[in-house]
Parts: structure tokens; C-alpha cells; sequence
């Protein structure tokens, strides 16, 4: 099976959770497991989270309303299926990471003061099989996630 | 240095949860009609019932709600409950840690009631997963039915 889907959203925090849902929703024709399924959702919370907060630095509190306007900052995001291999593309237009090395130590956070754990990173590694990430400070990030949907004997 | 966590019994589960929240799945909405409901302190105990999804736009208003309570009502415990929680990332860890880290000073505590699978599994990734009391193993189900009522009846005060 090949698939392909693509989505353009505001970055602003309530479309975590529309983002999730979409992922979700999409890769249902693979017939995942719930646990495979919160996962990958977990790990596109994660990306998309750090788009908004990290990349243009928006926040709840913060809305851009008269900053900028809200065409501008954008959150993109690509899936595609391949056979039982979702990659999954997630990207912004923000400040973008100087260390990327130090931005993916687990318990590093740039953000304190916002309470990130500095978990985002490590939860993205550790729910998906293969992470790469991209960067050009002013330019954006982009973190590309891949995962096998495969079939255990076993599973509920 | 230690973080106090009860990782909560499925058999048990729910009685702090059903009687307040039956039938109802939310998650919080901006204009925060639902958080004097949902966060409040009772007793000497801070009590959060979290949202079905536990992300950043969540705990931005959760923490919103309970520091202002921690910080005038003076309470130094914390109950979690996740009854209703179905999905959490780390933004969730990043609550716990905090709220632990602002009451610790103080010698509070932090607990962890009604944990799914899915939401031990997030906090056990996360390194928290060895701070939580192996509750199931060591209580009965009769203990875990008591716990959680103990939970409920002493104002979230409750030492395994």
C-alpha cells in the first residue's frame, strides 16, 4: 500500500491535538495496534509541540494576534505509508536549533521556565524506530520520524 | 531526593474518579469554566483531575490554576489523577516535575492515582517510572479499594 497525505496548520497550541488526530486517523488503513497508534501520536505531539514553542516561540500566553500575522507561522506536515512503514515529516519556518546534539540530550530543555521536561526528543526516539533532524538557525527545523507497522504474533 | 508516586490499581480505579466525573470526558477550554471544578484543594491536598489529553495547551492552563492555588491556599500536597487521561506527552512530565519541585521546599508530596497503562508507560520512559510504588504488587484488592477511597476520604493524604 502507498500513501500519501499532506497539512498546513496555524501554530498555535490548541492544534496539537488536531494534529494527533489526523496522524491517527490516517494511519488506521494499517491496522495498527492502540499501543503502536499512541505511540505515533505521542511522537507527532511532540514535534508539532516543539514547532509552536520552540520554533516560533508561542505560547498560550503569548499569542501572536497582533505580532505577526497568523499566515505566517505555519506548522507543515507530511505522511506517507509504505508498505507497513509510516515516515512521518514534520516542519517549521522558525528560529531553528544552533545544537542539535545538545537540543536531543534527554532533560535538556532551552525552555524552563515553560516546564519542558527536555523529554521531547528522547520520546520521539523511543516511540518511533528512526528520527532525523534538520536545522538551519532562522530557517526552521524539520524532524522526520519513520516507523515499521508490522504485524506481532501476539498482540492484543 | 525522592519523588512520592502511587501507581494506582485498575481494580480500584475509578472510585475517586467516577463519582465526581461520570459520564464526562473533556478537555479544558480556554475561557477555564471547567478548572475551578477540576483543579482544587481540599484539605491540606491540591487535587488535579487531568484532562483526557495531557499536551502543552492543557497543562499551560492546569498550571495556570494550580500554582495560584498552591501559592494562596499554602498546601504542600498534590494528588494526580488520571483517571480520565487517555493520551499524555511530555509535557505532562514537565506538570508533575514541576509542581514536585515547587512543593518539595516545603516537604510536600506528589501523588499519582488512577494511571493507565499507556500513561505508566509514558511516566516509567521518562525516568519516573522507578519512583513509582509498586502499588499493585504489594496491596491486595481489597487494600487498593481502601487506598483509593483513603485518597478520596482523607483529602488525597494517603501513605502506602
Amino acid at each position: 500500500m502507498k500513501n500519501h497525505m499532506k497539512l498546513e496548520f496555524s501554530a498555535r497550541p490548541r492544534n496539537e491535538a488536531f494534529a494527533r488526530v489526523a496522524v491517527a486517523a490516517f494511519m488506521t488503513g494499517l491496522d495498527p495496534t492502540m499501543e503502536q497508534m499512541e505511540d505515533v501520536k505521542t511522537a507527532v505531539s511532540e514535534a508539532v509541540t516543539n514547532c509552536i514553542i520552540h520554533g516560533y516561540e508561542i505560547t498560550q500566553e503569548n499569542l501572536p494576534t497582533e505580532r505577526k500575522t497568523e499566515e505566517e507561522e505555519k506548522v507543515y506536515l507530511e505522511m506517507s505509508i509504505e508498505g507497513d512503514e509510516i515516515q512521518i515529516t514534520i516542519r517549521d519556518e522558525g528560529v531553528g536549533i544552533s545544537d542539535i546534539k545538545q537540543a536531543m540530550e534527554p532533560l535538556y530543555t532551552s525552555k524552563p521556565k515553560l516546564e519542558r521536561s527536555g523529554m521531547g526528543f528522547a520520546f520521539m526516539e523511543a516511540f518511533m524506530d528512526r528520527l532525523e533532524v534538520r536545522s538551519v538557525p532562522g530557517e526552521g527545523t524539520t524532524v522526520r520520524m519513520y516507523k515499521k507497522i508490522a504485524k506481532e504474533e501476539g498482540e492484543e | 531526593m525522592s519523588l512520592h508516586l502511587t501507581a494506582d490499581a485498575t481494580t480500584g480505579q475509578g472510585i475517586l474518579a467516577t463519582a465526581r466525573f461520570q459520564g464526562r470526558i473533556r478537555n479544558y477550554s480556554e475561557r477555564n469554566e471547567d478548572m475551578e471544578e477540576y483543579v482544587y484543594v481540599s484539605g491540606e491536598c491540591l487535587y488535579i483531575a487531568l484532562p483526557k489529553e495531557v499536551d502543552q495547551y492543557q497543562t499551560e492552563m492546569i498550571r495556570c490554576r494550580a500554582d495560584k492555588l498552591l501559592k494562596d491556599e499554602s498546601v504542600d500536597r498534590v494528588v494526580f489523577d488520571f483517571a480520565q487521561t487517555e493520551f499524555m506527552d511530555s509535557s505532562g512530565i514537565g506538570l508533575i516535575v514541576g509542581r514536585y519541585e515547587r512543593t518539595v521546599c516545603f516537604g510536600g508530596k506528589v501523588w499519582i492515582v488512577n494511571a493507565s497503562e499507556r500513561i505508566k508507560k509514558v511516566l516509567t520512559m521518562s525516568g519516573l517510572g522507578c519512583l513509582i510504588r509498586p502499588a499493585e504488587q504489594a496491596a491486595r484488592e481489597d487494600d487498593r479499594r481502601k487506598m483509593c477511597r483513603s485518597v478520596r476520604m482523607d483529602k488525597g493524604v494517603c501513605e502506602l
